[in-house]
């Protein structure tokens, strides 16, 4: 597991499965929780057994915003996106290394591992994304 | 009007007999209490025969951010309502309406007679806002998503599904603005243009200033009462007919288009009052953002998928249309201070059935009306839609 140093119960509690994009399949229906583990599906709606799986980092963008009014800490303006990776889970997906004309429904990406946000002064990582690399040379 | 009337249901069980609200605005003058008890203080007055508050049995407050702790106790010391049950209820941006249901619950179990639900919202006091702090540390959350965003996402989502373009959307803006401009308790009272609100600086692309609703203060409420009983307080009741609620997430599936939440709680709605959407003559609908409007159109029946924008380019749904939607300007014009929001869209429809809706009022002598109220919840991950139907 990659060390990840999160000092505050919520992002302990997910640290592994944020770390490593592992999400939970539901036997049921085959919708994929993630991050936290559970016992109900949220879309089939039964309680259910969830299999571990090793999700991909790669995705597709279902739709976007560009932000452009956010506060102190982001750089505007900001591309956002909602993500369904490959047999995966649906995420929301900061962007970065993309312009906001890049953006279009449909384009493939691929998540990357950076600092997401400072917390009393350490570092708290996770997932951003960007244009798919095979894709957008 | 028609058909089976479900009898578990609420169909003509309750009656609002009074109704009342405060100009809404950017009110530093006036305290969270201080709006509570004018708002409640114009419903009282506005019941016919007139009505002793010792003959209210309990009361229902709606709001999301009090300022002093989270208690009912909020509404006994603006409204001298001590020594009956008093209740706080929030449900997201349709905790004003969640507030109206329930205490509409209670009325049909039978518990109490006559019921007071106050919905208020003091957002301008805190200049950095409640609401963007929530979208900064988060992990999958949704880091960086705004109310805009996750509306913003939709009309993405939209415009790429149907072809739909900026000015499509645009059109809700303008048309609520229209009214607003005439409606006496309006935050913002201007006209603007398609120009003017394609120009506007993007708050999230692809919606810009004028798509947006904005940061009001305001208070809104009802008087409603067991509906055998509502002759005691006024010869022109209005009648609820159907309440539904539901909540959803996109993470569930689905491609943005719309909004599932929406269409399980007008179902629900719809079944109780034993209506269909073409029978319904005006409408509030929750315009938080302009493309939430036009979505809604669909969701709620008025339109097929994708066909939204007709309405507003024959002005089907402006004031002088066959259904008009959001007379009172909508929470574009009139604001959206969140608690207040359900309840005051309820007071407006009130007045728009017993023909008092002054310069707003519709021209179609309206027999039945929707009000629909949807918020978005979870750091932005899941949507709560609340619809009732009242008629005369």
């Amino acid at each position: 597991m990659i060390l990840v140093i999160m000092h505050k119960p919520p992002q302990w509690r997910i640290a592994r499965e944020n770390a490593r994009l592992i999400g939970y399949r539901c036997k049921h229906c085959g919708f994929v929780e993630f991050p936290e583990p559970r016992k109900i599906c949220k879309r089939c709606r039964k309680p259910s057994e969830f299999a571990e799986l090793q999700m991909q980092p790669y995705g597709r963008v279902i739709s976007f915003v560009v932000q452009h009014r956010l506060p102190e800490g982001f750089e505007t303006p900001l591309p956002l996106a909602v993500i369904d990776l490959e047999g995966g889970a649906r995420v929301y997906g900061q962007m970065t290394e993309c312009k906001p004309d890049e953006m279009k429904i449909g384009m493939s990406v691929e998540a990357e591992y950076r600092i997401f946000y400072d917390d009393d002064g350490l570092h708290i990582y996770s997932y951003k994304f960007r244009p798919r690399r095979s894709e957008s040379m | 009007m028609s058909k089976t009337k479900q009898q578990n249901g609420l169909y003509r069980k309750i009656a609002i007999v009074g109704a009342g609200m405060i100009d809404f605005g950017e009110l530093f003058e006036k305290s969270f209490e201080s709006m509570v008890e004018e708002a409640y203080l114009h419903a009282l007055k506005s019941v016919n025969k007139g009505i002793d508050p010792a003959q209210i049995k309990a009361a229902w407050i709606g709001t999301l951010y009090p300022p002093q702790g989270n208690s009912g106790l909020l509404l006994s010391f603006a409204t001298g309502l001590f020594e009956i049950p008093v209740t706080r209820v929030e449900n997201a941006c349709a905790t004003g309406s969640d507030a109206f249901r329930t205490a509409c619950m209670a009325i049909a179990a039978g518990v109490y007679d006559v019921v007071l639900v106050v919905g208020v919202e003091k957002m301008r006091d805190d200049g950095a806002g409640h609401i963007q702090r929530s979208a900064v540390k988060q992990l999958w959350g949704g880091r960086g998503v705004t109310m805009p965003a996750f509306f913003g996402l939709h009309a993405t989502a939209y415009m790429n599904k149907y072809k739909a373009t900026r000015e499509d959307i645009a059109l809700v803006s303008v048309k609520n603005h229209h009214n607003g401009a005439l409606y006496p308790h309006a935050h913002y009272r201007f006209e603007c243009s398609v120009e003017e609100v394609l120009k506007a600086p993007f708050i999230s692309y692809p919606l810009g200033l004028y798509d947006c609703c904005p940061v009001t203060d305001g208070a809104a409420a009802l008087i409603m009462c067991r509906a055998d009983l509502a002759p005691r307080y006024t010869e022109k009741p209005v009648y609820v007919l159907g309440s539904g609620l539901a909540t959803d997430t996109f993470f569930r599936g689905g491609d943005l288009s719309n909004f599932p939440a929406t269409q399980f709680a007008a179902q629900q709605a719809y079944e109780m009052a034993g209506v269909t959407p073409d029978e319904i003559d005006v409408a509030e609908i929750h315009d938080c953002f302009s493309i939430t409007e036009l979505i809604s159109y669909e969701d709620l029946g008025f339109a097929q998928p994708g066909q939204g924008a007709a309405l507003l380019k024959e002005k089907r749904v402006a004031l002088e249309g066959e259904k008009p939607i959001n007379p009172s300007g909508g929470l574009l014009a009139k604001g959206h201070p969140i608690g207040a929001t359900g309840v005051a869209q309820l007071v407006e429809l009130f007045q728009q059935l017993r023909g008092e809706a002054g310069p707003v009022q519709v021209k179609n002598r309206p027999k039945l009306a929707l009000q629909h109220n949807i918020g978005i919840g979870r750091t932005a991950t899941g949507s709560v839609a609340c619809v009732h139907v009242l008629g005369l």
